[in-house]
């Protein structure tokens, strides 16, 4: 984040990702903001797209918070990506099971605290940031269901949650996972499906 | 899921198998599905009853999963953006700044201690990284960035820089403070009551200062308050909460921007934030500072509950707090001036204005504070009082500041309460009054001068300490706003100086200085300023602030007449310079200050006014406090100042603030206030609010004929505002009666041609045009644009528009060399008047100019 770098180098490192430099600059990533900086770039257009997709309106520094949206998921990353990161779609599916998981734990975590469990609520900014309780639980009731769901097939656990946390488009989750569009649209009808039911007395509507 | 289910759990092998089927028969059309479904139905009925289910769930909307996860993503987001605050490494380079390191994060970004990269000069900063990057905030902190810089108080941690770094994140660089947030000082020096009165008062003072360049802080509250080594107070971070509140943002308060129990209700609700809501956060910071556990949220308890028990004037403070806590802000302290006086004034016994100014509860303070009691002093014998004057006079001159004194004629009523320097006055007679004599009935301040006249006029023996009282009294009845009194009192203070040969001329030039006040205040400047020459030619090589405000006077007087600006100017600077060696932040020089301002004003150099005016005010405030109707005036000229340069949101919110004043201390139908009412109207007008424009100046023309009566040119132009208005609603009829009121008392023989003539008979010219009457409309114009070219000697904005409006109407014609010469005139005009290239009057003019040259194009 350093004030000089010319526009155009970011540019051009986007232009050249190198599955191979991403995998090795999240080993080196825990220890060094520095490098952390130049992650930033090599997967600054995935994340823009990631964001505009996500419909998240950023409320108002893209840059920051992708920033820190970077430095979560990757840190993330680390711990599922045991094995290298082969390639940007592979990374893709890193990416939106992350975001899956940070929005699944940041439910847990608020529930717990709303419930008592955590005094760890310091500032007044905790209230303001928290969604509402009941939006909190549908989260983590559909987090459970779509676990039942991976059980049937696991494939269409990962459509859903690509579609529902991420927002990814169908073409992109095609692409995603190197199947046709058509078949993306299949698995989404039957996993929400299946989802309905799993909540059919959650929500009764 | 702990709940029970309606139905048995379906095995896995179970899932799996509907799911096959399902996938199959989502893949077949409607007949060929019921045919299958049927087929499953007749061997298994419970799969059937799943399948139907099934397929019903997969054609159910389900939008709403959406807006869960964008409600929760965009919660998980905003948790995550705050715990990963990115922290720049050391060294890292801000514009010229180098980072030290990071010293705190705050609401609204990370701190950093920062020096110079270039090691041009020795200097520590602090650099506020600011979190949100908005596409509006970067130009609205240059437009700021100008304001704040202009904060200049030693209470105030002075903004230095600031800029946008290269990937576009807004810094700002300030003064770096050594020393302690007010929390930790609280904490480890354990001040006493009165030392965090003191603390209070200073912030309080910082918070005025910048009030009066229209910075409000909107975040006070003990962090962004810092105690150095040597005690002093510097409050952090002025104006930056408005900076980013007025971007737009609204939304920021709730992303942890400001910090919620000290900020105002209306800023909680994320409405716009006012000095007033500073008010709010002061009253707050005053419950903390005296040890108040403040709550974590606002309940309906008052602020002023929060207090500990066993304050000193527990009673005072608390009515204090609540007078600023107000919920409504239009009922809290109107300024942070009051509140300080209030505290003042509290900690020396005197009646505050927080609690109810009832006589009872006045005079209770009014004894306390002078010990035995002091009342009708009916029974003081005229030689005691002769005696007093005569040893202590000198002391008294000394002790009484003149200008002190000299209070606007406005303030008609006074109370013994709210006029320290005429209560201060006779209570210096009742001091030395026999206090075993005085007795009886409370008195006002009205009754208590009429003892002082008569006892004056019982002087007749001593005639020089005669003639000082009469001049005295003079100078309160001036400020009482009884002309004819005073006028009266300070000629016979003349004849009296006049006719004793021991008497120095200074002695006679200081009466004549008050008589020329006192005709200049009634209006008839050629009046004052005959007295005023009269008074500088006794003491032509003097060097005294009398000279001074002899010279002030006359040039006021001279611009009052508006005949000799260019004498008036002259004479006003000469006092100005004079002024710098002699009193340079005196009362005098305030007014001196003011009347330059007015001259640039008339004379259309905006950019010179709006520096006199701004001294000026912070001279008065300086000397008198907020609301003090000398305050009141020039900030009027200010306000009118912001309108000619379309400054208008600040122009409006110093006007409401006024009006708001003005009704207080001045009362609702006072011609000031009428006029900054109609200043109201005209701030909507310009911005396209007719509406607005027309309640304000309805508002106006109501409180102007109840002050003027109804034929009065202050009337007429109200009058010709809301001709223009009901002009813009189709409300023709209604605009022709206005106009012609308006035209019928500007015209009338015996009333000055001023300024509002040639702008009624241009707007009526307006109307011609609008109905296609263009041959009469450029009539008026022409007669418009004399006018004005006769009254501002040319060089106006009036001037430019007049010519661009005969641009017009020639262009209308078809005449396009006419239009063409026209145009040209009026942009030399207005580039001449105004600084800014963007003004919206430059605008006007250059797009018309480029209409006209494209049709010149087109022609040709």
């Amino acid at each position: 984040m350093t004030s000089d770098r010319p526009k155009k180098d970011r540019e051009d490192a986007v232009a050249a990702v190198d599955p191979g430099q991403v995998t090795r600059l999240l080993d080196e990533l825990h220890g060094s903001p520095e490098l952390f900086d130049q992650l930033v770039p090599l997967v600054y257009d995935d994340l823009k797209r990631l964001g505009r997709a996500q419909r998240w309106k950023l409320g108002g520094s893209v840059t920051l918070q992708t920033t820190a949206l970077v430095h979560e998921a990757f840190i993330k990353l680390r711990g599922h990506a045991g094995q290298t990161i082969e390639s940007r779609l592979h990374f893709q599916r890193l990416a939106a099971r992350v975001i899956r998981q940070l929005i699944v734990d940041y439910a847990r975590k608020q529930l717990a605290a709303k419930r008592g469990g955590d005094q760890a609520r310091e500032t007044f900014e905790d209230s303001y940031h928290a969604a509402p309780e009941e939006d909190l639980i549908r989260v983590l009731a559909i987090e459970e269901a779509i676990a039942r769901v991976e059980l049937i097939d696991s494939r269409l656990a990962e459509v859903l949650a690509a579609s529902l946390h991420s927002g990814y488009t169908v073409t992109e989750i095609g692409q995603m996972l190197d199947i046709s569009s058509r078949t993306v649209v299949r698995d989404l009808k039957r996993a929400r499906a299946w989802l309905r039911i799993e909540l059919a007395d959650f929500d009764p509507s | 899921m702990s709940r029970d289910w309606k139905r048995p759990r379906l095995t896995l092998a179970r899932r799996r198998l509907l799911d096959r089927l399902l996938d199959r028969l989502l893949e077949l059309d409607e007949t060929a599905r019921e045919r299958e479904l049927a087929a499953i139905g007749a061997r298994a009925s419970r799969v059937h009853e799943w399948l139907v289910e099934l397929l019903a769930a997969s054609t159910a909307p389900t939008d709403y999963l959406d807006t869960v996860f964008e409600r929760v993503g965009q919660a998980a987001q905003r948790d995550v953006r705050d715990r990963h605050e990115m922290v720049l490494p050391q060294g890292t380079r801000i514009g010229p700044w180098r980072v030290e390191s990071a010293v705190g994060s705050g609401g609204m970004g990370t701190v950093y201690r920062a020096v110079r990269a270039d090691d041009a000069f020795d200097m520590v900063v602090a650099i506020k990284l600011i979190r949100l990057r908005l596409d509006s905030l970067n130009d609205r902190l240059k437009l700021e960035r100008e304001l704040l810089a202009r904060l200049d108080h030693r209470n105030i941690a002075r903004l230095i820089d600031g800029g946008t770094t290269g990937d576009g994140q807004a810094y700002l660089v300030m003064e770096w403070v050594e020393g302690r947030n007010l929390d930790e000082y609280l904490r480890v020096c354990a001040p006493a009551q009165e030392r965090c009165m003191d603390l209070f008062a200073r912030i309080a003072e910082a918070v005025a200062h910048a009030h009066q360049r229209q910075v409000v802080h909107g975040d006070l509250k003990p962090g962004n308050v810092r105690v150095t080594d040597s005690g002093q107070v510097r409050l952090l971070d002025f104006g930056i909460a408005q900076l980013i509140d007025g971007s737009g943002q609204a939304g920021m308060i709730e992303q942890g921007g400001m910090t919620p129990v000290f900020s105002a209700p209306e800023q909680r609700r994320g409405e716009a934030i006012s000095t007033q809501s500073d008010i709010w956060s002061l009253g707050v910071l005053l419950v903390w500072l005296l040890g108040g556990r403040l709550p974590e949220q606002w309940s309906s308890t008052p602020a002023a509950d929060f207090l500990p028990a066993g304050l000193e004037r527990g009673q005072d403070l608390a009515a204090i707090v609540n007078m600023a806590c107000r919920e409504d802000p239009a009922q809290r302290y109107q300024s942070v001036g009051q509140l300080l006086e209030d505290l003042d004034s509290s900690r020396r016994y005197a009646p505050i204005r927080a609690r109810a100014a009832t006589r009872g509860y006045v005079f209770g303070r009014f004894l306390r504070r002078h010990r035995w009691p002091v009342a009708a002093g009916a029974a003081v014998s005229a030689g005691l009082v002769g005696a007093v004057i005569a040893v202590g006079w000198q002391a008294q001159i000394a002790g009484m500041e003149r200008d002190r004194a000299q209070v606007e004629r406005d303030r008609a009523k006074l109370e013994v309460a709210r006029t320290r320097q005429v209560s201060d006055f006779l209570v210096d007679l009742f001091e030395h009054a026999d206090p075993g004599v005085a007795r009886g009935e409370p008195m006002t301040a009205e009754q208590l001068m009429e003892n002082g006249i008569s006892r004056a006029r019982e002087l007749n023996r001593q005639p020089r300490i005669q003639s000082e009282m009469y001049l005295v009294l003079g100078r309160v009845q001036l400020n009482m706003g009884d002309h004819d009194r005073a006028r009266e009192l300070t000629s016979a203070a003349l004849n009296l100086t006049d006719t004793d040969p021991s008497a120095s001329s200074l002695e006679v030039a200081r009466v004549l200085v008050q008589l020329g006040d006192i005709r200049l205040q009634e209006g008839a400047p050629n009046e004052s300023a005959r007295r005023y020459r009269q008074a500088l030619a006794l003491i032509a090589d003097d060097r005294s602030e009398l000279r001074l405000e002899a010279l002030n006077g006359l040039g006021g007087s001279l611009l009052s007449g508006g005949e000799a600006r260019e004498e008036a100017m002259a004479i006003l600077t000469e006092a100005l310079d004079m002024c710098r060696q002699l009193a340079p932040a005196s009362a005098v020089a305030a007014s001196i200050h003011n009347n330059l301002g007015a001259g640039f004003y008339y004379g259309g150099r905006y950019a010179q006014a709006r520096q006199h005016f701004e001294q000026a005010i912070d001279l008065l405030i300086a000397r008198f406090g907020d609301d003090h109707p000398r305050v009141l005036f020039s900030q009027t000229n200010l306000a009118w100042l912001l309108i000619e340069l379309a400054r208008f949101e600040q122009a409006e919110q110093l006007l409401v603030r006024l009006v708001e004043s003005q009704r207080k201390v001045l009362g609702a139908d006072h011609p000031h206030r009428a006029a900054n009412l109609h200043a109201l109207g005209s701030v909507h007008w310009r911005q396209g609010r007719a509406d607005q424009a027309i309640a304000w100046w309805q508002r106006s023309l109501v409180a102007k004929t109840a002050a003027y009566g109804e034929k009065h040119p202050d009337v007429a132009s109200t009058q010709n505002a809301l001709a223009l208005a009901a002009v813009s609603k189709g409300e023709i009829e209604q605009a022709e009666t206005l106009y012609q009121q308006a035209l019928d008392t500007l015209r009338a023989p015996d009333t000055k041609t001023t300024i509002r003539l040639p702008s009624t008979i241009s707007n009526l010219g307006d109307l011609r045009v609008v109905q296609n009457r263009m041959a009469e409309g450029e009539v008026l114009y022409r007669e418009a644009l004399a006018l004005y070219q006769e009254l501002t000697g040319g060089r106006h904005p009036h001037v430019g528009v007049a010519q661009r409006k005969l641009a017009e109407v020639r262009l209308a014609d078809g005449d396009l060399d006419g239009a063409h010469d026209w145009v040209e005139s009026s942009l030399e005009t207005l580039q001449a008047v105004f600084e800014d290239p963007s003004h919206p009057e430059l605008e006007n003019s250059r797009a018309l100019l480029e209409a006209i040259e494209l049709q010149r194009v087109e022609f040709e």
